[in-house]
């Protein structure tokens, strides 16, 4: 290991003895090869054990380990300290989640928001075994391929100030994959996942500020999932009065 | 062990701490400004009614030198609308057009379908 070394501040909470969060600055050794994750570990194992946050796969599928990095909401994992040497570096928990410690945040409030939009093929008609798979084209796989591309790490809802604003709004990723499912030919949920996407909490809180977009580290674009969904409701609606059983349905 | 989470306020100035807000911002606050000239084409059409006096002395008040650099902010703070919207519009077309056509052709396409509208009113306005 070189002498070099790298500043990296922490925004620290500890539930049981913070009465709110502060940052902890704490100076490693610079390794080029380290990600932010290999950092935090080395803080973990080397200088404060107490250190909290989330990681699995360290190779941007699990989405465990969104943290912001200097302002900007990024996986630990694909984060280089490279990029940033030799200034020092920030690192706070996502924005827009209550914090648990460190940089743990909250996630259950997606989780339910994610259950809400019924993430699954549903079928009015249960298909017997004996009718045999499925098909699906390539060109119908290709319809929906990019927005189920979403490792749930939640980047997106840090990047959205509506949902700073708003904390009801159900947001980029949710959205993003009932859309997958909506966009599937094997899928008929489409009705039964329009309450949760028209609704109040719906595409309509956004504003299409679009930076959800541009922190995705899948390219889900899930600022066009919402904004194809107002588009689509706003025809449903017109629909509804020319053909009012149609909308009603 | 117990669960204390913290929630941070948003702060007022939200806006301010991210470059991609603050554009974000300046589009949106572009509207504004349009606004105010729709108000004052709309006066405008009230004074031609109002009579001969009343629209040349509208026309003289567009000549101020404010009402000029008004004028010029508001193409400006337009142009910058369109374009930013013009970027981000055909992201907005249901995916099975995406899918058919690129993005960046629907966004040439919408300049050009802006050109030709402008060409056609100032066309007219030629005319008149
Ligand atoms: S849409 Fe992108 S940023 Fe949002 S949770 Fe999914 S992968 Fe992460
Ligand atoms: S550790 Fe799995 S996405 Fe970073």
């Amino acid at each position: 290991m070189s002498n070099k070394t790298i500043t990296i501040e922490i925004l620290r909470y500890n539930p049981e003895t913070d009465e709110k969060p502060g940052y902890g600055s704490f100076e490693i050794p610079y390794v080029e090869a380290w990600s932010m994750l290999d950092a935090l570990e080395y803080i973990k194992d080397e200088l404060d054990s107490s250190l909290s946050y989330r990681w699995s796969c360290r190779m941007a599928v699990c989405g465990s380990c969104g943290m912001v990095i200097n302002g900007t909401p990024k996986l630990g994992c694909e984060t280089f300290l490279r990029d940033f040497y030799p200034n020092a570096i920030k690192v706070e928990p996502l924005a827009n989640f209550p914090i648990e410690r460190d940089l743990v945040v909250d996630a259950e409030d997606f989780i339910n928001k994610l259950e809400s939009v019924k993430p699954y093929i549903i079928n009015a008609m249960e298909k017997p075994v004996e009718e045999g798979v499925n098909k699906q084209t390539p060109e119908q796989l290709g319809l929906y391929k990019q927005f189920s591309m979403c490792i749930n790490c939640m980047l997106c809802y840090s990047a959205c100030p509506q949902m700073g604003l708003n904390p009801l709004f159900t947001g980029p990723a949710v959205i993003a994959l009932g859309h997958r499912y909506n966009l599937d030919s094997r899928d008929e949920g489409y009705d039964q996942r329009t309450e949760v996407i028209q609704g109040k909490n719906g595409v309509w809180s956004c504003t299409f500020v679009g930076y959800c977009s541009e922190v995705c580290p899948k390219n889900v674009d899930p600022a066009a999932a919402i904004n194809q969904n107002k588009l689509q409701g706003s025809q449903d609606w017109a629909l509804s009065f020319l053909m009012p059983r149609k909308g009603a349905k | 062990m117990s669960r204390r989470p913290y929630v941070r306020p948003m702060k007022r100035t939200w806006f301010m701490d991210h470059p991609f807000y603050r554009n974000y911002m300046v589009r949106e606050a572009s509207c504004v400004f349009d606004a105010l000239y729709a108000v004052n084409l709309f006066w405008g059409i009230l004074q031609l009614r109002e009579g001969a006096e009343a629209w040349s002395s509208w026309l003289s008040f567009q000549a101020n030198p404010l009402m000029i650099l008004f004028t010029v902010v508001t193409l400006g703070m337009t142009l910058y609308h369109a374009v930013t919207y013009f970027d981000m519009t055909p992201r907005v077309l249901p995916q099975f057009i995406r899918k058919k056509v690129a993005d960046p052709i629907v966004n040439k396409l919408m300049y050009a379908g802006l050109a030709g509208i402008s060409v056609v009113i100032l066309a007219a306005a030629a005319m008149v």
